[in-house]
């Protein structure tokens, strides 16, 4: 009898244990999540004036929430970068504007490609990137509230000296998701 | 119903109570670990490693008393479990770009909240947050059973095994660990107490994502009186946990990036004090160790 009393005091005791002393938390898990778009730049050395590069890509934001099966407690965007790949050209430089549902995001002015070769924040304070109040509204919004259709980004590029520019440009978006299980 | 603690009952309840945390846990560890690049699964993974570490090597004694030559079977059932402080719960991270890149306090996987970093662009802001913790918890359990057989020329074995298969989310986990307990005493012709020293190894490896080991080696002092026995020791340890995983965040790494990280765990000595009480075939014990971090360790034992 006593030592059935004991054990079962033990038995309490470390049930107590391994149900209090440790569980787990109930803050959400925080996954990365990312889309991206890509598109040739290619524009001859003349003429140098400011045209869309086609064609007119396409960022699902609703594809954003797709990294996990559980709740989404809560969704925020926290980069917007350019990435050259394949660059083709070396000596070119070329200026132009990125606009999203037809709102201007970001100005480039006077950038190489080798500039962006390694993947680089559109908000990383560097020359010859300006970001524009509303493309980025749009995008906040847009990442937070995905609508029906996706998000429409044209380039409109023009080179800014004699040589031309070609290259793959990548643009990607990246949002982090709250979740709960 | 009537539920008889009988011994059967006893070791199905503990050997549940062993799995039940860690299976619930292990899949929302691996993915808050797989959204981190290498230098931040560092410093948050690394109180979890050294608790890990510290649980691995405690519990393995609760006397210093071997006999030069008799029989011992002991099979106990050990529960011990790391204190969390609040030195556990934070580390020093540095953000992703473009966010500024001095490293700031947020949670380790025993914290609370990831830090948030802002930065204004324009008329707006983004934000990054850090992962949250997962565990809310002031110690880290560990559970293992173990045998006890000797005694031989003074000497003991100690094995730790345990062997789980693959359950639906639940990895395949499968601990061993084996020692050696000599009698110190037994050369020293009049000593009011009994002295052993001991050598230890043990791995632990947890689905293809965790594989830890610990090692250790100390010395034990143990006096009994009747049914009580008071005991410690002093023990030099080191553990490790090899970390693999495929990273599924989007930034820094491209995703699928194979990521394997070797991480030491803080302790590397303790000191122990522990009581013993014995009836018949029956033995509970209790001890806290100290070191880097503190440990306490209870559990119970039948046998001879």
């Amino acid at each position: 009898m006593k030592t059935n009393l004991a054990s079962l005091f033990i038995v309490l005791i470390l049930t107590g244990w391994f149900l209090t002393g440790c569980e787990m938390t109930d803050n959400p898990l925080i996954l990365d999540s990312s889309i991206s778009a890509s598109t040739w730049i290619d524009i001859p050395a003349t003429p140098p004036v400011v045209a869309q590069i086609p064609p007119t890509l396409e960022l699902d934001t609703k594809a954003l929430r797709e990294v996990t099966g559980d709740n989404i407690e809560k969704i925020n965007f926290y980069n917007f970068t350019l990435t050259a790949d394949s660059i083709l050209t070396t000596t070119g430089t070329f200026s132009g504007y990125i606009t999203i549902d037809d709102d201007t995001l970001a100005i480039l002015s006077g950038l190489s490609p080798a500039d962006i070769k390694k993947e680089h924040s559109i908000f990383s304070e560097i020359t010859g990137v300006e970001i524009r109040n509303s493309g980025l509204g749009t995008l906040l919004h847009a990442v937070k509230t995905p609508p029906a259709t996706p998000l429409q980004v044209k380039i409109f590029m023009a080179p800014e000296t004699v040589a031309p520019v070609k290259f793959k440009l990548i643009l990607k978006v990246y949002s982090q998701i709250h979740a709960k299980s | 119903m009537r539920i008889k603690f009988t011994l059967p009952v006893i070791l199905g309840l503990i050997w549940a109570l062993m799995i039940l945390p860690t299976h619930s846990a292990n899949a929302q560890i691996e993915d808050a670990v797989k959204q981190l690049t290498s230098d931040n699964a560092k410093g948050y993974l690394q109180p979890f490693v050294t608790a890990f570490g510290a649980n691995m090597n405690s519990g393995l004694y609760h006397s210093a008393d071997i006999s030069d030559m008799g029989l011992t079977i002991k099979f106990d059932l050990i529960a011990m479990g790391t204190l969390i402080g609040d030195g556990e719960k934070t580390y020093k991270a540095v953000p992703p770009l473009p966010f500024d890149q001095s490293a700031v306090n947020t949670a380790t996987i025993f914290g609370g909240t990831g830090t948030v970093i802002t930065k204004t662009v324009g008329a707006d802001s983004i934000e990054y947050q850090f992962q949250n913790g997962q565990f809310k918890t002031t110690l880290y359990p560990l559970a293992v059973p173990q045998l006890t057989i000797g005694d031989v020329f003074g000497t003991q074995a100690v094995i730790r095994y345990i062997p789980i298969p693959e359950i639906k989310d639940f990895p395949k986990t499968t601990l061993f660990g084996i020692g050696v307990r000599h009698s110190v005493s037994q050369y020293i012709p009049v000593i009011p107490v009994d002295v052993a020293g001991s050598v230890f190894y043990q791995s632990l490896k947890i689905g293809d994502m965790f594989t830890a080991k610990s090692f250790n080696i100390g010395a034990q002092v143990s006096k009994s009186f009747a049914v009580v026995t008071l005991y410690g020791g002093l023990q030099y340890e080191s553990s490790s946990m090899d970390v693999s995983y495929d990273y599924s965040g989007k930034y820094g790494l491209l995703t699928g990036t194979p990521v394997k990280l070797t991480m030491d765990g803080d302790n590397t000595f303790r000191a122990t004090i522990g009581l013993g009480l014995n009836l018949a075939i029956l033995h509970f014990y209790a001890d806290a160790n100290f070191g880097n971090v503190t440990v306490i360790s209870g559990g119970l034992g039948f046998g001879l």
